[in-house]
């Protein structure tokens, strides 16, 4: 009886039952009975997964544990990083379970929710192209919308991050330079195995170490059943009513050695194919010189133009890429486009006239144009490690003609103005070579560019009468207008880096040689006052030195000293007047930056600039530009300003008193030459360039001692 | 049916403009800082992790890290050290060291290499801070915008006991299988989604305690959601920053000075902007911090 009385205390003692709560104590220790403090315990009642109560071990191992609930067993666990985890079922019943602990290997699964359609490798982001291709996307540029951080426009051109990319390689040659657009719109997706983003390019390998330049490029790599494949592929599609017609053929063929992509394409349903084409790498120093005489045209209306345009456009292009050797690349490739494009419109053309009046002409036109143009492009490249050598070469030629029908509403239709434009033969050919070769702490560039234009224009309108212009003698005005340029420019430049010193110096030599002939016949204009004929050449040399010298992590001083050397000559041929001038500039920079500390800042900048322009000294004839616009230039004018600078800022601050301090004077004098025009009035609007008078900016001392919105202005 | 429009274009115009508030809530001004002001040029190793998880902090789409604000990661050291610091910036860093070595001689390197998420100019405490915890310790690192790097900070404080009320539902996270906690945390309801498979008392930002570790956390608002997106084993090191650059402080100091810049960084570092000739000093956005208090 007694020992049944004791064996209930015991019971009671060793296992008191839920109603009155349960409390598990005990200690972990490891296998050498030291201690195991932060091991998680838990709780969960027999039959369930979910934790009812948890704890953790205190400095000693200790823990305790209690629980409320009505559950006859429990399941308690031990677990902890790096220590195995043990289960042991008790009863509801307050006790002490003490725990050895082993030590086992981290073991996890790994899971992945957001797969890597983008990897990172030094400053390369690689685009897996399945990740982002959509089953509508047909071509690389399709899938390169779909990636994140890259944009692409309708023809072909691509930025990252908002900033355009500088080169475009297929397995990291360069077929198509800068007119890469043709790569963007015609290379299949379905080829290409990731797109490779070249943050902080430096296309010069001879450069590398030099000057930080943040420039960006795009390479492709092949799938690799896709290399080495000669690749056809044609599309062709029709329509009715109006006959509708479309069709691309491509060829490609991708190997590390060699690569080609040529392409037809063709259509009449507005699209626009050669906008492809563009180059957005152009260096041409003589490029086609702007039209002067223009077909006026209807204005193009806010929707997309495939809509309102009739068109028939035929474009071939062939892209050829060789490699020579490991560092050398010869790259030639030809485009021939021809185009006829149709517009017709009604609309009401608004004309500033003399004073603060409008003119409203209402117009119905008719305007058709032709273009055949014809470029070929050839580059040469070495690029290694310490010599880079590049020459491109192109020549182009370009056939336009076009003509329009324009009625006048305000006078019923009655007549009707034909003008016709025809530019003959237009040609530019241009070369470029570079030369950059580093060793050590010294680099020598050479860049020589030379290039040579010609655009000669007419454009005739008929009846005379209806312009008012017009000579009772003849039915047709008509106007010429030849423009020719050759253009050669060399610049050499040297760094030397010294210690704390980098020193550079450059020399750059140009000669322009400009002419310009133009005559306009059927006018009532006096014949002298409508003939231009006079010639514009122009010398230059420009020699510079600068030193930046970084005396210590506080002082850091910087001069630029370019001085410049130009001869200008220009001779009229119709009255045979001559105009010589020989400029001599120094446009100084200098400039001391202190930095004490962080939150402390003074700097010193010295600088001054002037520029002159006598292009057009001589352009005193009356130019017919369009049936709309004739023109003419106030005999002698030229423009340009003088500016000088001097500045000092210096700047104090600390955060965590929000105490901000900023002061900065500077002295500004300008001159300035501008040239401004009047107008006048009739069916024609005449425009006369002139210059204005020469204004005077006095000097200006200005000093902003600043603490938040305080700012006080001194002199003028 | 003209008012059933009118109430539908309300509607838009209204969650428009929340998501827009909310926007702002969680991120203000303030501009990130490069160069080697966090002190990454001379960090040092001091433990390494056999596994880390990854978390995406505020996702707008979880599949997308450009919608993300950050992507943070809990390194687990082979000590029982547990740091979580922004994966964003350790890998750009991790980039540009990279770059830097292929590029010996230049005297100058790029800012930023790889993506930074959805405001990746955007300065946030959550992105720019590092948290050391160990033996009951947390340890953050503060580093600062542009403007107030000056005042990069470094404090210590018991590792804030977080009381969590265990439920029984259960979810899958970054699949495994998760059971539902709640606590009160600092002046906010927090709900957390952890798992005893991985025994790792900790989670994203301070959140820990549980015995198990939290692979999605969020307060009862939404306005923070931390999500696990990536659990990988491997061999990862434990970074301490340059000390020299970081002021000792008291988190009281560092919790306002972090406020104060989300709330209006060109008043609090007296930044000014320019536009038109008029110069602002002040652009206040409406912060709902993290931790209110």
């Amino acid at each position: 009886m007694l020992i049944s009385r004791l064996v209930f205390i015991a019971s009671l003692v060793t296992c008191i039952r839920s109603y009155a709560g349960t409390t598990i104590t005990g200690r972990v220790t490891d296998a050498y009975g030291e201690c195991v403090p932060d091991a998680s315990l838990y709780l969960k009642e027999s039959g369930s997964n979910f934790i009812i109560e948890y704890c953790e071990t205190d400095t000693h191992g200790e823990y305790t544990l209690k629980y409320s609930g009505s559950s006859d067993s429990l399941t308690l666990v031990l677990s902890g990083f790096g220590i195995k985890t043990q289960t042991c079922n008790i009863a509801n019943c307050s006790q002490t379970v003490n725990f050895v602990t082993s030590v086992i290997a981290i073991d996890i699964k790994e899971v992945t929710v957001v797969a890597d359609r983008v990897t990172q490798h030094g400053d390369t982001l690689s685009y897996i192209v399945e990740a982002f291709k959509l089953p509508t996307d047909r071509t690389i540029g399709d899938v390169i919308k779909n990636m994140p951080g890259l944009q692409v426009d309708d023809s072909g051109r691509i930025s990252f991050n908002g900033k355009e990319i500088s080169n475009f390689y297929v397995e990291n040659l360069d077929l198509l330079e800068g007119r890469y657009g043709i790569g963007t719109n015609n290379i299949h997706a379905s080829d290409i195995a990731s797109v490779q983003i070249y943050q902080n390019h430096k296309p010069i390998k001879a450069l590398s170490d030099w000057d930080y330049d943040q420039k960006v490029a795009v390479n492709l790599t092949l799938k690799p059943n896709r290399r080495g494949t000669f690749n056809i592929d044609g599309m062709a599609s029709a329509g009715a009513v109006p006959f509708l017609w479309g069709g691309e053929l491509t060829a490609m063929y991708f190997t590390k050695l060699f690569q080609t992509i040529s392409l037809y394409k063709g259509n009449n349903t507005g699209e626009d194919s050669t906008k492809e084409l563009k180059d957005y790498k152009n260096t041409e120093l003589a490029p086609l010189p702007p039209a002067s005489l223009q077909l006026v045209q209807p204005i193009p209306p806010d929707i997309p133009a495939k809509r309102y345009i009739q068109n028939k456009t035929h474009v071939a292009n062939t892209n050829n890429i060789i490699k020579i050797d490991s560092v050398t690349t010869l790259d030639v490739a030809v485009s021939y486009e021809n185009s006829i494009f149709g517009k017709a419109d009604e609309y009401i053309e608004k004309r500033l006239v003399e004073g603060a009046e409008t003119r409203e002409i209402a117009q119905n036109m008719t305007t058709e144009s032709h273009t055949d143009r014809l470029s070929i492009f050839g580059t040469y490249k070495t690029n290694s490690a310490s010599l880079y050598l590049v020459n491109n070469f192109s020549a182009k030629s370009v056939w336009d003609r076009g003509n329009g029908i324009m009625s006048f509403p305000d006078n019923n239709n009655a007549q009707k103005l034909l003008q016709r434009i025809n530019d003959k033969t237009s040609v530019s050919i241009n070369d470029n070579f570079n030369f950059v070769h580093s060793q050590g702490d010294r680099k020598w560039e050479v860049n020589i560019r030379a290039g040579y234009a010609r655009r000669p224009q007419t454009l005739s309108v008929e009846p005379s009468n209806m312009l008012g212009v017009g000579d009772e003698s003849s039915n047709i005005i008509s106007q010429r207008f030849i423009r020719e340029v050759f253009r050669i420019a060399a610049s050499s430049f040297y760094s030397y880096r010294a210690g704390i010193f980098v020193f550079s110096g450059s020399l750059y030599g140009r000669a322009d040689v400009e002419s310009v002939k133009s005559d306009l016949d059927g006018t009532i204009f006096a014949s002298n006052n409508a003939k231009n004929d006079f010639r514009f050449n122009s010398y230059m040399l420009e020699g510079q030195l600068s030193g930046v010298a970084n005396l210590s992590r506080f002082w850091r001083l910087s001069l630029t000293l370019p001085l410049l050397l130009e001869f200008q000559a220009n001779k009229n041929n119709i009255d045979k007047a001559s105009h010589f001038r020989t400029d001599l500039r120094v446009n100084p920079l200098f400039k001391i930056i202190f930095t004490p500390d962080l939150n402390q800042n003074v700097s010193l900048t010295g600088v001054y600039n002037s520029y002159k322009d006598f292009s057009n000294f001589f352009e005193n004839g009356i130019v017919m530009h369009s049936y709309l616009d004739f023109s003419s230039r106030e005999p002698y004018t030229w423009s340009g300003y003088h500016q000088y600078e001097a500045r000092t800022e210096c700047s104090y601050r600390n955060t965590m008193y929000e105490f901000f301090g900023d002061t900065n004077a500077s002295f500004v004098h300008t001159k300035r030459n501008t040239l401004d025009y009047i107008t006048y009035n009739g069916i024609v609007t005449e425009t006369r360039l002139m210059q204005k008078k020469q204004q005077l900016q006095p000097g200006k001392y200005r000093a902003q001692p600043e603490q938040r919105s305080q700012c006080y202005q001194i002199g003028a | 049916m003209k008012r059933e429009l009118k109430f539908m274009v309300l509607t838009v115009i209204l969650f428009v403009g929340i998501a827009d508030v909310c926007a702002q809530q969680k991120q203000g001004l303030a501009r990130n800082t490069w160069g080697g002001w966090r002190g990454e040029n001379t960090r040092t190793i001091v433990d390494y992790a056999p596994f880390r998880v990854r978390y995406a902090l505020n996702a707008t789409n979880i599949n997308d890290r450009n919608t993300w604000i950050d992507e943070g990661q809990l390194k687990v050291g082979k000590s029982g050290l547990l740091n979580y610091c922004s994966l964003f910036m350790e890998m750009n860093e991790d980039s540009i060291k990279e770059w830097k070595r292929r590029h010996p001689k230049a005297k100058t390197a790029p800012m930023r290499v790889i993506e930074q998420g959805r405001n990746p100019n955007r300065w946030s405490e959550y992105q720019f801070s590092m948290l050391y915890i160990k033996n009951g310790v947390l340890t953050e690192w503060a580093a600062m915008p542009v403007n107030a790097v000056d005042q990069n900070s470094i404090y210590s404080e018991e590792y804030p006991a977080m009381k969590w009320q265990l439920s029984n539902e259960t979810a899958t996270v970054c699949g495994y299988v998760c059971q539902k906690a709640t606590t009160h945390f600092r002046g906010r309801d927090f709900i957390a989604w952890f798992t005893t498979d991985i025994p790792v008392k900790g989670g994203p930002w301070k959140f820990g305690g549980l015995p198990g570790l939290i692979l999605k956390v969020y307060d009862s608002n939404h306005l923070y959601i931390f999500e696990a997106v990536k659990i990988e084993k491997g061999n990862f090191p434990i970074y301490e920053y340059d000390k020299s650059l970081y002021k000792k402080n008291s988190r009281k100091n560092v919790w306002n000075l972090q406020r104060r810049l989300n709330e209006d960084w060109h008043k609090t570092t007296g930044s000014v902007t320019e536009k038109d000739g008029v110069k602002t000093f002040s652009h206040p956005v409406k912060y709902d911090q993290l931790e209110l208090e």
